[in-house]
């Protein structure tokens, strides 16, 4: 080490440019907006999940004269546009959660599998409550790009709407019942 | 005002405390730490020694700008530690800089020795030349493992801590890390 005293540079440095510690409250605000952020990515993946749901569930019905080979049919009922954007999330809640103040002390594939899990979990309790089949309708309706994948994997308008009614038939009983 | 001794007997968490209440107190902390942090600067880095202490200033300012945000459950070596870490690495990889020579002192061989099944004769001098020159060639992941088990003396947790990776990824990591460092030695035929 140099004979001039490093300590005594750091502290001139220090009061010569006024540094002050950081105050805790920005830490704390910091790292609550991290956490507030995970639980955003959490819930939007489970409406993400309840939609892979609805679009598995009440597809199948809807395709056999448009693709009768069951291959073929399985290869258009997968809701790839919902997957992709779940795969999406599921990474950038992985990415949020790694960047928590303890969050490197898990590895990976737990972490996947924890936000994967409360995402099915969630997503199952949405599509109780028809979150899944309102978002892939709106999402039909409002957004032209994904109309025109549903299109192409045999989901014209006539059979968007028989899916929906199908969930709906569903689930208005139950609401009798109770 | 208390004396030096005073400070010198209190804990890292102490003086913490005590330089944000006031910040001649930090001096403590940096009396504690420059020698030990100044050499795994120049370890990892082979930084010229005032561009050393150039990082290890950058170092210390940053750890009086977030004195707040340091986590008590952590120790705070290891959270300094990783600051002079981050900090050396970002400087480094500016400069694209490969240490030269990594010097190993006398205490620090029987680690390399033990851990590495080198062979310990009378020739130390040749062997910690051989273990120095082979730290400079291994890849920079594996020598900053190598630095902070055998040189600094760190336990996995705090190296966990340190490199902000899960403990079973540091384990995997010591391994290769030991592995390249014996095929090193294997590939340039270096006699111990």
């Amino acid at each position: 080490m140099s004979d001039s005293k490093l300590e005594e540079k750091i502290i001139e440095t220090i009061k010569e440019k006024r540094i002050e510690p950081t105050a805790k409250w920005k830490f704390i605000v910091e790292n609550i907006l991290i956490w507030f952020l995970f639980a955003m990515l959490i819930f939007a993946g489970s409406m993400i999940f309840s939609t892979i749901f609805f679009t598995v569930l009440y597809s199948g019905k809807s395709l056999p004269m448009a693709h009768p080979g069951m291959f073929k049919r399985i290869f258009f009922n997968i809701p790839y546009f919902w997957i992709f954007l779940f795969s999406v999330f599921l990474f950038l809640a992985y990415y949020n959660f790694k960047h928590t103040k303890k969050g490197y002390r898990f590895s990976g594939c737990l972490i996947i599998s924890i936000i994967f899990l409360a995402s099915i979990l969630l997503g199952v309790i949405a599509h109780g409550a028809g979150m899944g089949a309102r978002i892939e309708g709106e999402t039909f309706r409002r957004f032209p790009p994904y109309r025109k994948i549903m299109e192409f994997q045999g989901f014209g308008e006539r059979a968007s709407f028989n899916r929906f009614e199908r969930f709906e038939r569903k689930r208005v009983p139950k609401r009798i019942i109770r | 005002m208390e004396k030096f001794e005073d400070y010198a007997k209190k804990t890292d968490i102490e003086l913490v405390n005590q330089s944000l209440k006031n910040r001649d107190c930090f001096v403590y902390l940096i009396k504690r730490y420059e020698q030990k942090l100044f050499r795994y600067i120049t370890r990892i880095s082979g930084l010229r020694k005032e561009d050393a202490e150039d990082v290890l200033q950058g170092v210390f300012i940053k750890v009086y700008q977030n004195l707040n945000d340091f986590d008590p459950d952590l120790k705070f070596s290891s959270w300094i530690y990783r600051i002079t870490h981050n900090q050396t690495i970002s400087n480094h990889r500016k400069l694209r800089t490969r240490p030269q020579e990594i010097f190993v002192e006398d205490d620090l061989l029987n680690n390399f020795a033990s851990e590495l099944d080198l062979e310990k004769n009378a020739d130390d001098v040749k062997l910690k030349k051989i273990v120095g020159g082979v730290l400079t060639i291994l890849d920079e992941k594996y020598r900053e493992i190598l630095v902070l088990r055998f040189m600094e003396d760190q336990s996995y947790q705090e190296m966990a801590d340190i490199l902000k990776k899960p403990i079973g990824t540091i384990a995997t990591l010591v391994n290769r890390a030991k592995k390249q460092f014996k095929e090193e030695i294997k590939k340039n035929k270096l006699k111990l």
